[in-house]
């Protein structure tokens, strides 16, 4: 994880927001960006860090929406593999795991 | 969180060395502290920061921090706790390099303005006014004009320091390896000749200096690409600085 993005991880804890931080855990074949890679979704749907944009990003967003509303943290697989993704411009051809964590508001 | 995340920060501020775990999955029915999110930092003195949500946790993880740090690339790893898997994300914090360039010629300027270029934080010290200078290092973040046995005395070399020494003269270069042999820089890199390079290690051998610390240093310096110019020596040099910082070898 980057500096920039711890930066703003404690930013964002520290005025009390609630959020989304998503980081690929694990990756297999060719994907945009590598694990340890992390990306921040607020519950409006700004985004700070990349994981490789795109719509495997856009995927993982629309996950992390989700888990603000659950509040339950675990890992979604992101597969670029499919044909679908080749339709969509995702060619990279690999899977990343990546981990979803509610922070802030209550949790923290 | 708050606290894990404000002390991740302090150790990339401040270039602490650590390895942050973070639990991403725990197979059903295990223990209610151990939950995915739970976060620890390691640093790699075998201090810490927070839990994993149970010491015995801690500790198996703790176990696997060396090696993490040592192979520089985060890993995920599964652990049995009493029947339960946990599947811990581990990632190396990798203090940000120094370059510290002893040497303000020809080789000195293109490490330093390389350096720059890949994101390092640079260094210069040359004892003569024309050289250390910032007409010649311009993007340097400090150049230290003075005898280079003074300035290394006054220069803190720590884990995430790299040392060029390439100076005018064998006399020089043999000074500045001397002084800074025994620090804990994550690398020492000396320019010369085979031949040189067995004379300067004999002599310092012959004043005392054990042979696995005259193992460490990386003479002759930089990768071998056949780089001949002094460009050309950079970019070696440099190739071989993001090899140990990238790669711990």
């Amino acid at each position: 994880m980057d500096k920039e993005l711890v930066n703003t991880i404690v930013n964002l804890l520290e005025q009390g927001e609630t959020f989304v931080l998503a980081t690929i855990v694990r990756t297999k074949g060719s994907t945009p960006r590598e694990a340890g890679s992390g990306l921040v979704v607020l519950p409006d749907g700004r985004m700070f860090g990349t994981i490789g944009g795109g719509c495997a990003e856009a995927e993982v967003r629309q996950r992390a929406l989700e888990v603000l509303q659950d509040g339950k943290a675990g890992v979604v697989r992101v597969d670029l593999t499919a044909e679908v993704a080749e339709d969509e411009g995702m060619v990279c051809g690999g899977i990343m795991d990546v981990f979803l964590e509610p922070l802030g508001g209550k949790t923290c | 969180m708050l606290s894990f995340f404000r002390e991740l920060k302090e150790a990339l501020d401040h270039n602490r060395p650590a390895v942050a775990a973070a639990i991403v999955r725990v197979s059903p029915g295990g223990y209610p502290a151990v939950k995915p999110g739970g976060r620890r930092l390691y640093y790699t003195n075998g201090e810490g920061c927070g839990s994993l949500g149970d010491p015995r946790l801690d500790a198996l993880v703790a176990a696997r921090v060396p090696e993490v740090f040592a192979r520089r690339r985060p890993q995920l790893v599964s652990l049995t706790l009493e029947d339960n898997e946990v599947e811990v994300f581990l990632e190396p914090v990798l203090p940000e390099p120094k370059i510290l360039i002893l040497g303000g010629g020809h080789v000195g300027q293109k490490v330093a303005a390389l350096a720059k270029e890949v994101g390092y934080r640079v260094t210069v010290v040359d004892d003569r006014p024309a050289f250390a200078n910032p007409q010649l290092f311009p993007h340097a973040d400090e150049i230290i004009c003075r005898d280079f046995a003074d300035a290394l005395q006054n220069i803190q070399i720590d884990p995430a320091t790299y040392v060029v020494i390439v100076t005018r003269g064998h006399r020089h270069d043999y000074e500045c390896l001397r002084q800074v042999i025994g620090s804990p820089a994550a690398y020492i890199g000396m320019i010369g000749s085979r031949r040189k390079v067995q004379g300067v290690r004999a002599r310092l051998l012959a004043d005392g200096i054990p042979q696995e610390a005259l193992d460490r240093v990386h003479a002759p310096i930089g990768v071998d690409i056949g780089a001949e110019t002094p460009g050309e020596i950079g970019v070696s040099i440099l190739a071989e600085i993001i090899r140990v910082y990238r790669e711990g070898r």
